[in-house]
């Protein structure tokens, strides 16, 4: 397209260069004609007034002063002047006679008067006169001169012979001096239309290429701009559609083919409606639309942006989203269309719909569930303004939900400790969950107090937990219990262990020291019989005493409140004092004890009285249930991080089938039953409790009748002290 | 030596008289703290240690040996805890009162706990000779 234009561009300045020069020749040509005309003209003129003139008359001429007075000179003059009204018209501003004597030429008579400046007298010498005057004498032929300048200005002169009509001789020169001024202006009269014609057929051919070429522009723009929108159109991601005013498609772009399934020739021309707008859905509506667009062309759908459903060849359902724009050519209207596929988008608006209601439900769910369980529930969001209280809470804490929600945790409920003192807002167990990232429990040991909406107190278990939101903290959760119940029978419990422990014992040591004294002969002496069964009751009743002793232990333990005082130990000599205990049973059974400790090893901090109860119970264990002449080994050893003890025997063994209740209360081994009666089942509970609230960890490979390994490991950087109430085998 | 006992118990009482005639030692049996705080006014010669239960019918031991320490004659007398109830809290205080020993009852034979005894008295008088 560019290209004709430029095309076009050459064609035009040829032809405007064309014009031009026609204009020019034409007009150069009119005014060589012009010019050629008049002196034509000038030169029949001047031929016939020459003619008038008679030769006679002439002949009497001479060219000096002597013609002043020379009728026929005054006759010619007259004659001359009579014509030179008539000469003037014709742009002759003289004529005159001129004689040739010894090659000069010399004035006669003549049409000027004699007080015209321009004025010669007969016998005056015409100097520098035109070339032409010259070949007139020579040739005796009229000639017309070519423009020459004298003082008198420029001119153009017609140089006419005048001859004796019977000899023929060449008498004189009658000269006629036309203004060259009137000739150019005569030009310029003549040639003034063919200017202005040239200029006018330029101007003229000027606009109409102006024109043309503007035509040609907005079409190559139109076609530019055609192109670019069907390139757009086509590069779109989203179908571009467009329909006249029948309903019937006039665009379709290649995301059109590729969403619709129907390629640009199926689509054309067919109903839109009938193609991709599912009939049973759209019906009313769109035959609404259309037929207002049809008549008015306008639709309450344009500039508007709407959702609905459309079907592809396949039959495949595609929701879309449709911007509607009006489209208004000269030609034609037409509703242009953009569509949108929200199959992606609508399918996670479902499941979002869907993870909204589970989670509604979900809610629903919590919520029933927190109204439901006993403990009070805070939920507490960033800025610890309370978001959620629950049924129990409200009732605890005196103050109804709406009270609650949306105040400050910490200005809203006070914590106070055992002697009444507000506990600091730092050191309240939200606070440090939040702090630490960690759930942190009260103790019911050391409770403290939430005070209610009026002012009176009572005891809480707080179990604060931090809620983090992808990794971020956005708020904790305060679970609570009204615990004075609690501790009440937490006090009933100990009163009744405490108790329990004088009560049971008093008989025991009764029993124990009237037995004794028996043995001992006190009540004098005994028979071997007697001595056997005296014996045999303080075996049992030390039994019993170590019975009531474990459980008490166990108890304690349990209850919490056992003190753990951790002091540098050393576990050799802790070992060795535990040996000490069993030295007369490992006699008796005749076996063989083997102590193996790191001598590196430093001393371990750890509560000797509780760590030398771990070591007791293993030692006795492996005695007990290894058989006569067995071996037992102790061995301890440390690694990076903690202290590993290891007591082995090459006993009975625990059977497979037991093995996973060998920790559990009052459990003992089906094998060892029959052989060894004594035993409470207790031990070994009691000293996994020791290990595990020591921050240590126990366990066992046993083989049955092959023996068994315990190992139990304490941490090297030592056990964290317990306050408690209460220590073991009081 | 001279043993003052106060156990509320009698037969436990009667086992320790018997045990300590036995041993040929001199023994003041009370089963009250009042009775006991009658024998250490009565006496003529004050015992040379007390055996003392923490339960008693009128008073808890903690009581009895306050009591005791503030006279100035007893006050020095040394002291033996023997009891069945030996919670950490009560030994303690006891020990923080000048209490020379606490010994749980059931774990101990008689001849034990007057071994015990004797050490006792035999470092105390070490200490008052000095």
């Amino acid at each position: 397209m560019i290209k004709k234009i430029s095309f076009f561009k050459s064609v035009f300045l040829l032809f405007g260069f064309i014009i031009i020069i026609s204009g020019t020749i034409i007009t150069l040509n009119i005014a060589k004609n012009t010019k050629k005309n008049i002196t034509t003209n000038l030169l029949h003129f001047s031929e016939s007034v020459a003619a008038a003139i008679n030769p006679q008359r002439v002949k009497t001429l001479t060219a000096s002063s002597l013609d002043n007075n020379n009728p026929d000179n005054i006759r010619i003059n007259q004659q001359l002047q009579q014509v030179q009204t008539y000469l003037k018209t014709q742009g002759i501003r003289w004529s005159y006679l001129v004689f040739q004597k010894n090659n000069q030429f010399l004035f006669s008579a003549s049409s000027i008067s004699s007080d015209d400046p321009g004025y010669s007298k007969p016998g005056d010498i015409y100097k520098d006169p035109p070339l032409e005057l010259k070949k007139v004498f020579q040739d005796q032929q009229s000639i017309v001169s070519q423009p020459y300048q004298d003082e008198w200005g420029e001119f153009v002169s017609a140089f006419i012979p005048i001859k004796d009509f019977s000899t023929g001789e060449l008498l004189a020169v009658i000269g006629f001096d036309i203004d060259y001024q009137y000739i150019q202006s005569q030009v310029n009269h003549q040639i003034i239309s063919p200017i202005i014609s040239t200029i006018f057929i330029f101007i003229f051919y000027l606009i109409i290429s102006f024109l043309i070429f503007r035509q040609l522009n907005q079409t190559d723009a139109l076609r530019e701009s055609e192109e670019r929108f069907r390139l757009a159109v086509n590069a779109a991601i989203d179908p571009v559609i467009m329909m006249n005013q029948e309903g019937n498609i006039t665009l379709w772009n290649k995301a059109a083919e590729k969403t619709y399934g129907y390629s640009q020739k199926e689509a054309l021309g067919k109903s839109l409606h009938h193609l991709i707008i599912p009939s049973q859905k759209y019906n009313i509506d769109h035959s609404i639309n259309l037929k207002s667009f049809k008549q008015t062309g306008q639709s309450p759908v344009f500039g508007k942006i709407l959702e609905l459903e459309t079907i592809s060849k396949t039959g495949k359902i595609i929701p879309i989203e449709l911007s509607v724009a009006l489209i208004k050519t000269k030609n034609e209207t037409s509703a242009f269309g953009i569509i949108r596929d929200i199959s992606i988008r609508k399918e996670h608006e479902r499941l979002l719909i869907q993870k909204t209601n589970s989670l509604k439900e979900e809610k629903e769910k919590t919520e029933v569930l927190l109204s439901s369980i006993g403990d009070g529930v805070l939920a507490i969001d960033q800025n610890f303004k309370i978001t959620y209280a629950n049924n129990v809470a409200q009732k605890l804490l005196g103050w109804t939900s709406k009270e609650l929600i949306g105040k400050d945790v910490y200005d809203n409920i006070t914590v106070k400790d055992g002697t009444n003192k507000t506990i600091a807002k730092k050191k309240r167990a939200l606070s440090l969950a939040v702090k630490s990232g960690k759930t942190i429990s009260s103790s019911i040991i050391n409770p403290v107090y939430y005070v209610r909406k009026d002012k009176s107190k009572f005891p809480v278990a707080i179990t604060a937990s931090p809620v983090k939101l992808n990794g971020k903290f956005s708020g904790a959760i305060d679970v609570f219990r009204d615990i004075t119940h609690e501790i009440e029978v937490d006090k009933m419990k100990n009163e009744f262990i405490s108790l329990a422990s004088h009560q049971l014992r008093t008989p025991l040591s009764a029993i124990k020291w009237y037995t004794e004294m028996l043995l001992n002969g006190d009540a004098g002496n005994l028979g071997p019989e007697q001595s056997n069964f005296i014996g045999n009751i303080s075996i049992s009743n030390q039994r019993m005493i170590e019975l009531v002793n474990t459980l008490l232990n166990i108890s304690r333990i349990e209850s919490g409140r056992i003190i753990i005082d951790p002091k540098p130990t050393d576990l050799k000599e802790l070992i060795s004092n535990v040996v000490g205990e069993f030295k007369s049973k490992i006699k008796e059974k005749n076996q063989k004890i083997i102590i193996n400790i790191n001598p590196n090893l430093k001393k371990v901090n750890c509560d000797p009285k509780l760590i030398f109860e771990v070591y007791k119970n293993l030692i006795s264990n492996a005695i007990k249930y290894s058989p006569k002449k067995g071996e037992i080994q102790i061995f301890v050893s440390s690694d990076k991080d903690s202290v590993i003890s290891q007591i082995t025997d090459n006993g009975y063994g625990i059977l497979k089938k037991d093995q996973s209740k060998v920790f559990t209360k009052f459990y003992r081994g089906e094998n060892i039953l029959k052989i060894e009666t004594e035993g409470t089942g207790l031990g070994l509970y009691l000293i996994k409790s020791i290990v595990e609230s020591s921050g240590g960890k126990i366990w066992f490979k046993s083989e049955e009748n092959k023996g068994t390994t315990f190992w139990f490991k304490l941490p090297l950087k030592g056990v964290n002290q317990q306050k408690g109430e209460v220590s073991i085998n009081n | 030596m001279k043993l003052l006992v106060v156990e509320d118990e009698p037969m436990l009482l009667e086992a320790i008289g018997k045990k300590l005639e036995k041993e040929k030692i001199q023994v003041l049996l009370a089963d009250s703290a009042k009775k006991g705080f009658k024998f250490l006014t009565s006496e003529k010669k004050l015992p040379d240690a007390i055996w003392l239960d923490y339960y008693l019918k009128d008073l808890t031991g903690l009581d009895f040996v306050i009591e005791l320490k503030k006279n100035k004659k007893w006050a020095d007398i040394p002291i033996i805890v023997v009891s069945n109830s030996a919670s950490t809290e009560k030994v303690n205080s006891m020990l923080a009162l000048g209490v020379n020993k606490y010994l749980l009852k059931a774990n101990f034979r008689l001849e034990d706990i007057i071994k015990e005894v004797s050490n006792l008295i035999k470092t105390n008088e070490k200490d008052t000779c000095r």
